[in-house]
């Protein structure tokens, strides 16, 4: 603000800083640091869920290639586990094909975690090893 | 007259925090859909490399007696994971396999990536 100038927009005050809105700057810097701050920490957890995602993805990957080599059941999930600690993994398995589907769930940090969570999950398909080679 | 007023309004900084906190969001919401848009891209990357190997994998088996069987398993697999099968070539029991991940094509983040179309190759045989 300058003093010389003045015009119907701002109100007379003591001084050149002194005008009725000194502070205003302040209190909407306050309001909208609050709001960035909820931004920030959307975005970081948005992009922890990214992470989280891209590693139930290789999990299922590097689970199905386990199977496809012709891995039992328990190391398929030990192979899942192994990139995504905890996940949940299902293997489905008809006579060509086995599916193996990693889901994992992710909670929001903090007090939000009460408002539910998100379930990451992802599927590859292996060709089941013939059990005897030609 | 309509300067002036423009003037009075601007010399008002009642509205400047507010205007730099949005320039900052606008600046961290550019950032996500970057980022999103590499996560997109690894993804579907790492999907392909994936594909690439389950097809020759399960191509493998088929490749020394059957090739024209072989491929078909391959296109399987690849459509299985997401993938669609590029090439395949089986040569002495070998099969070689491209496939290819397409972005889908609504997704903004597909359209930042550059419609870029990851492909990978695998090979896999009785050797």
């Amino acid at each position: 603000m300058t003093a010389t100038r003045r015009g119907p927009g701002s109100r007379p005050g003591p001084g050149p800083l002194g005008g009725a809105d000194q502070g205003a700057v302040a209190v909407e810097t306050a309001i909208s640091l609050l709001a960035l701050v909820v931004v920030v920490v959307a975005l970081v957890w948005g992009m922890s869920l990214v992470g989280a995602q891209l590693a139930v993805g290789e999990a299922s990957r590097a689970a199905a290639r386990a199977a496809a080599r012709g891995a039992s059941d328990p190391d398929v999930v030990a192979e899942a586990r192994r990139t995504v600690a905890g996940a949940q993994v299902r293997i489905i398995r008809d006579d060509a094909r086995v599916e193996v589907e990693v889901s994992a769930e992710a909670q929001p940090p903090g007090a939000l975690s009460r408002l539910g969570s998100f379930a990451l999950s992802s599927t590859a398909t292996a060709a089941r090893e013939p059990a005897v080679l030609p | 007259m309509a300067r002036r007023g423009l003037r009075c309004r601007l010399r008002r900084d009642d509205g400047a925090a507010v205007v730099a906190a949005l320039a900052l969001v606008a600046v961290l919401a550019v950032c996500a859909l970057a980022i999103g848009a590499v996560a997109t891209v690894v993804a579907a990357r790492s999907r392909a490399g994936a594909a690439a190997d389950l097809a020759a994998l399960a191509a493998a088996p088929d490749a020394l007696l059957a090739p024209a069987a072989a491929c078909a398993d391959a296109r399987d697999v690849a459509a299985a994971n997401g993938a669609e099968l590029v090439s395949c070539t089986v040569a002495d029991g070998d099969v070689v396999v491209v496939v290819r991940v397409r972005l889908p094509r609504a997704s903004p983040l597909a359209l930042l990536a550059g419609g870029a179309v990851p492909e990978a190759a695998a090979r896999a045989g009785l050797r």
